[in-house]
């Protein structure tokens, strides 16, 4: 009778769950562990859960620990729970080799999968970057419990302090940040990314123009990196002013293209500057609701619940409680953009420009060849953005900081020594290939992952570009403190040539961007300060070279 | 105006009205569950909204809603 109950389970039901319990199961069948009282015989806890239970392995039987395959696991193991015989009930996880992440419905991500998400937690998960989420609000539902929450605002004279009440914007947020690694739930694709919540749209998901206008103005005055807006109506020239303000003022704009099913992209995605985004599903193909247009920038998947478990899986607000729900729009996929321009700063990318060249060239073609009005430039794929990152700055910054090392090594007379250009090297391109480490993503290796000038980025996306880190004042007091020493003269030596060569890099191409200069004056501080720390730099190999020959000649 | 209630599964989910002149509305407003998919008629004004349902079909602002 078990048995029929579980298989007569409607495998799209919501995924509910009290607020303090870990939620158990994905949103489709899978492994079921049985935990049964010990003494137990197979046949015994057959009968008792009407389950074709087998052991996990022949020497489990000692344990009675027994698995099954099952429809629902969310409810079969509510139904076994109940039994005397039955211990402890829960769907089996599969633990990677460094168990990253240990979310148990990570696997019912397919969205995640498709668009490279681990590669983006192994290179900064959108640390130090600010997303707003334009929309209905977010609360901070039991999978949301370790992201960072920024204080909201609402403009629709609801909840003041930008709560959700409606579950679209929670969602959303879940899919830019969700807590991930936390053993519950689901994952997020930018997760060490801050939330700011702004309220524009009511409970019913409606909102005025002036209201989103407002809420875009107000997200960056708030310092928000990325604004994710997962809404449309018709055009608005005080919207679209709201955008164009945004996009000058350095912030990404991204925003759904609709779901008309038809031609025709809504407003704000319209915005010349702002990243329309349509929708797909999971076998890459145009999703049926999702509107296409000339302005459609890239796509990203949106999901498609005629296919189970086809939706985009989050966690948002149920009642007074949550729940992991599947949903679809291109509300939906707007937030896989958002999240990736999240991870892809946080990864050093220095500038929207950047952003958006990495995320459309790495994206993959889908339709017709080249950009097309379906598509745009391909569906996201940011492991491949990611990659791309690291092939055109990171190691040829590398590969020429450890060269520069290698001359100035030369020209001051000192012995090239491997601690020096690998110094260069590491500082100039951070050491990034930390990211392909089997070690779980964390702060450390994310630090180390950037360039040195790239650092000040964790504490937040506003110290980017902070003049005094990008200018010969740290190199100098470095200098004078270690440059002269016996053990550490070679290794400061290599580090002034791996600033000093990404400076002058940084300001040829464009890449590094010191507070409150543009073009030659940008350029001018770069390659000035550039310059004069590699001065240093020799000076500092003069002195190793000294030490050199007073060690030869003792 | 009146027309078939339906329920359409985007986002968070929004009601729109199927109505009698051949046309689509996404309502905005109150909307009782239980008279989905009914013939109803919606009593409301025409607004210009934005929202998460984006169906690109004009929104009405439901004042009072009765199923027929």
């Amino acid at each position: 009778m078990l048995l029929s109950l579980l298989s007569a389970c409607a495998m799209e039901a919501p995924h509910t769950s009290g607020a303090l319990h870990a939620f158990p199961a994905g949103p489709t069948g899978g492994t079921l562990v049985v935990d049964l009282v010990d003494g137990t015989s197979l046949d015994d806890a057959r009968k008792a859960t009407g389950l074709d239970l087998q052991w996990v392995a022949p020497q489990t039987e000692d344990e009675a620990l027994a698995e099954v395959q099952v429809a629902d696991l969310a409810e079969a193991q509510r139904a076994l729970a109940s039994l005397p015989l039955v211990e402890v009930a829960e769907p089996s996880i599969e633990v990677e080799a460094y168990g990253f992440p240990n979310d148990p419905m990570f696997d019912a991500q397919w969205n995640f999968d498709i668009v490279g998400a681990k590669q983006g937690w192994r290179m900064g998960g959108g640390r130090g970057v600010t997303v707003a989420v334009v929309d209905t609000g977010v609360t901070k539902v039991a999978d949301l419990e370790g992201t960072t929450i920024l204080p909201g605002v609402s403009f629709t004279g609801g909840s003041p302090d930008g709560a959700d009440g409606n579950g679209h914007g929670t969602h959303v947020a879940g899919t830019i940040a969700q807590t991930t690694n936390n053993a519950l739930g689901v994952a997020g694709l930018a997760p060490n990314a801050k939330i700011l919540p702004v309220k524009v749209l009511t409970d019913f998901g409606i909102g005025r123009s002036e209201w989103i206008a407002a809420g875009i103005d107000e997200a960056v005055d708030r310092g928000a990196d990325v604004i994710n807006l997962s809404l449309g109506g018709p055009t608005s020239a005080v919207m679209q002013n709201a955008v164009r303000k945004a996009v000058d003022a350095g912030v990404i704009v991204v925003a759904a293209a609709g779901n008309s099913s038809r031609e025709g992209v809504g407003c704000p995605a319209n915005t010349p500057g702002a990243i329309a985004v349509s929708a797909t599903g999971p076998d890459d193909v145009l999703a049926f609701y999702s509107s296409w247009g000339k302005e459609v920038a890239i796509s990203a998947p949106g999901g498609d619940k005629r296919k189970t478990g086809g939706g985009i899986l989050q966690d948002t607000i149920e009642g007074k409680g949550h729940a992991f729900k599947e949903f679809q729009g291109t509300s939906m996929a707007t937030p896989h953009v958002a999240g990736a321009a999240a991870v892809l700063l946080s990864a050093g990318a220095g500038s929207p420009d950047e952003v958006k060249a990495l995320l459309f060239d790495g994206a993959k073609d889908l339709g017709a060849p080249g950009w097309d009005s379906k598509y745009g430039h391909g569906r996201l794929d940011l492991g491949k953005a990611l990659q791309m990152l690291v092939v055109r700055e990171r190691a040829p910054l590398f590969g020429i900081a450890a060269a520069a090392a290698f001359l100035l090594s030369l020209l001051s007379g000192a012995r090239v020594r491997f601690v020096t250009l690998l110094a260069a090297a590491l500082t100039a391109g951070g050491a990034f290939f930390l990211a392909w480490l089997p070690v779980p993503p964390n702060a450390v290796t994310d630090l180390l992952a950037l360039p040195i000038l790239e650092w000040p980025s964790v504490l937040g996306r506003f110290w980017v570009g902070f003049p005094l880190w990008l200018s010969v004042v740290v190199p100098l007091v470095g200098t004078f403190v270690f440059g002269a020493t016996r053990s550490l003269g070679p290794l400061t030596a290599g580090m002034l040539v791996g600033v000093g060569t990404h400076l002058v890099w940084g300001g040829v191409t464009g890449t590094l961007h010191p507070w409150g200069m543009a073009g030659s004056m940008a350029l001018g501080w770069l390659v000035v300060n550039g310059v004069l720390t590699l001065g240093l730099a020799v000076a500092t190999l003069g002195v190793t070279k000294l030490r050199d020959r007073k060690g030869g000649a003792s | 105006m009146k027309g078939k209630l339906v329920r359409v599964d985007l986002g968070g989910g929004g009601w729109v009205l199927e109505a009698d002149d051949g046309k689509r509305y996404q309502l905005a407003g109150n909307v009782p569950k239980e008279l989905d998919g009914r013939r109803v008629e919606v009593r409301g004004k025409s607004v210009e909204s934005f929202g998460f349902l984006m169906t690109g079909d004009p929104t009405l602002e439901v004042e009072r809603i009765t199923a027929l």
